[in-house]
């Protein structure tokens, strides 16, 4: 659902679900201008809490951490991106999107 | 959209005044942070404040919410900042229109509920001198801030209640100063007239009340040194309205008033446990709590066991016992407690406590009894005005109800006596209550002593090699003693009665 919604925007899909023993980055995508990696969330209620809540510190540095592993994995991406990004998805009862977690 | 709001953090017991700014911004991910030196308490406030207003029924707004404490380079702690924070981000949310010449103070429950919290009265005090029109703060402690006066007070029940208020849409009933409102007492456990015999122990601590002299007890278990040091709490006389300020800075600060009640009128009686740290004696940590001697300002310190405290605790009391305040030293900067207090001191003569006793034999080796008294070192020996020996309790005394003695009203009475002679000479010098806060300068203008009583001390200075100090601390005894007895100048007699509490006869 994320992916249709970012795709919808524009943004070309690299990866998904890149996974490693640190942690997972669910989409990699390119907006056009940088390469971003995207935490997706998904609840169906409420009622154990929001998507946002589920983001933390934490998971905030499991991503940089994996996005770190991705890259050197992929020294042509490397080259070709100038600037990287973390966003988040986060769909509750509709899609919200948060650009730069980092910053 | 940001709002400021504003509350009070002590300094040691100086108020400073802590800016509370919240920004809310729609754009980035949602979340919420705190700034500007916050302790772990002061840090935690974020799920307390989310939860709380979440219970009041308000919306926790879903957005990037940023609080700064400021100054930021001062070290903040407590809960108190719940409310200011609470009320801050509601205003940065457009909820209500906030008046900025208020201070708020409280911490919140899960609820929504405001709870009893420490700094009330020096919340108050700060606002009236700066001219706050408002204050907020939880209920259960307007007492504390209305013996004040001078500022608008809201006791605050819940944060629903306030929510509705600040809209105009409810109204809070100021807190108004009660008549009967009168600091809690507790019964002194022991009355005088329950001490049977020790009559010459009774009488130094009699002088010690009197003048707020400093005191060492020692003799035998079960001799009833405890028990005298803490009958002397019902003897003490009350806290004139200067001290009863004073003191109740320093609980409000610790957050040793118990919820209800407003100024301390009864002098405070500490007694810490020999296992104390120094921090916890002296007062300290990262953002600076005042320890056991300020908690004691105006009162007694009762150090139990005295030579089984930590002999690093026990040198650190030198400076408080001279000056009369504690200076701390942070990173952040310097402050001051005030710790002008009453040292009373029980001790074992010997490691068996038998030393000296007629009945009971001694059972130590010379060198455990000079290890034993190594331990109070000869500066704090010399700071203690009064060396009182108390020896065993004849047992047929207690069995036969003998010796029975003045009660401690009657003893009080006498005390309070005296303390208004003294008061009445110092009524001019500030920072003096009692003959033991004189300094030098006020021993040689004001103790009048009469030439006899002089010699007589020269002579026992000479004759024992006692020092500059114990001079000075001499006459300022021999000073209450004439206090108690009406007299207008120290005589020979009063000298002579000073010195029998000083002077060990070998």
């Amino acid at each position: 659902m994320a992916k249709v919604y970012l795709e919808n925007l524009g943004w070309k899909i690299i990866d998904q679900n890149f996974y490693t023993r640190w942690g997972e980055v669910d989409l990699i995508m390119d907006d056009g201008e940088k390469l971003v990696f995207i935490e997706v969330k998904y609840k169906s209620t409420a009622n154990w809490g929001t998507p946002q809540e589920m983001i933390g510190p934490h998971k905030l540095r499991q991503i940089k951490l994996t996005a770190g592993l991705f890259l050197d994995r992929h020294p042509e991406l490397r080259k070709k991106y100038e600037s990287f990004r973390i966003d988040a998805v986060c769909i509750g009862e509709e899609i919200k999107h948060y650009q730069n977690l980092d910053g | 959209m940001l709002a400021k709001t504003k509350c009070i953090s002590p300094w040691g017991i100086t108020p400073v005044e802590i800016e509370i700014e919240v920004n809310i911004s729609k754009k980035g991910f949602p979340g919420f942070t705190v700034v500007g030196l916050p302790g772990k308490t002061a840090e935690e406030t974020k799920e307390r404040v989310k939860t709380a207003l979440q219970n009041s029924g308000i919306e926790f707004p879903e957005a990037k919410i940023t609080v700064n404490l400021a100054p930021a380079d001062t070290p903040k702690d407590g809960a108190g900042f719940d409310l200011p924070i609470a009320i801050g981000i509601m205003a940065a949310a457009g909820e209500f229109v906030i008046d900025e010449s208020s201070y708020y103070l409280g911490e919140l429950g899960l609820d929504g509920r405001l709870r009893p919290g420490k700094g009330v009265f020096l919340l108050a005090l700060a606002a009236k001198e700066r001219g706050i029109k408002q204050i907020f703060i939880p209920s259960e402690c307007s007492a504390e801030a209305t013996v004040v006066g001078g500022v608008d007070i809201y006791p605050v029940i819940n944060l629903r209640q306030l929510i509705g208020f600040l809209k105009g849409k409810i109204e809070i009933e100021q807190a108004k100063k009660e008549d009967e409102a009168e600091g809690w007492f507790d019964e002194p456990e022991f009355n005088f007239s329950e001490i049977s015999g020790q009559e010459l122990a009774k009488r130094a601590l009699e002088i010690a009340a009197a003048g707020g002299h400093n005191l060492i007890l020692s003799g035998p278990p079960g001799s009833g040194k405890t028990m005298m040091a803490r009958a002397l709490s019902g003897i003490l006389p009350q806290l004139s309205d200067n001290e009863s300020m004073e003191v109740t800075k320093i609980y409000s600060v610790s957050g040793n008033i118990p919820p209800g009640a407003s100024l301390v009128h009864q002098r405070p009686f500490r007694n810490p446990h020999h296992t104390t740290s120094t921090v916890g004696l002296i007062g300290g940590g990262s953002v600076p709590h005042p320890g056991e001697v300020s908690l004691a300002h105006r009162g007694v310190l009762f150090l139990d066991e005295f030579p089984e405290f930590n002999r690093s605790c026990l040198e650190a009391l030198r400076q408080p016992l001279e000056d009369g305040v504690v200076t701390i030293s942070r990173a952040a900067g310097t402050l001051k407690f005030p710790a002008q207090f009453m040292l009373v001191a029980a001790a074992n003569p010997c490691p068996c406590g038998y030393r000296g006793d007629p009945k009971r034999e001694c059972r130590c080796t010379s060198w455990q009894i000079e290890k034993y008294q190594k331990k109070i070192s000869g500066p704090i020996l010399d700071r203690i005005d009064m060396h009182v020996a108390v020896p065993a309790v004849d047992i047929t005394k207690i069995v036969n109800h003998e010796n029975k003695g003045d009660t401690s009203e009657t003893v009080r009475r006498r005390v309070e006596k005296a303390r208004n002679i003294q008061r009445r000479r110092f009524s001019k010098l500030k920072k003096i209550e009692c003959n033991a806060d004189m300094k030098n300068k006020e021993v040689e203008a004001l103790a009048q002593v009469t030439p006899e009583a002089t010699l007589v001390l020269k002579q026992a200075v000479l004759k024992f090699g006692l020092s500059a100090r114990t001079y000075f601390r001499l006459i300022k005894v021999a000073r209450t003693i004439a206090d108690l007895e009406e007299s207008v100048t120290v005589t020979q007699l009063h000298m002579a009665q000073a010195l029998q509490f000083r002077v060990k006869s070998e």
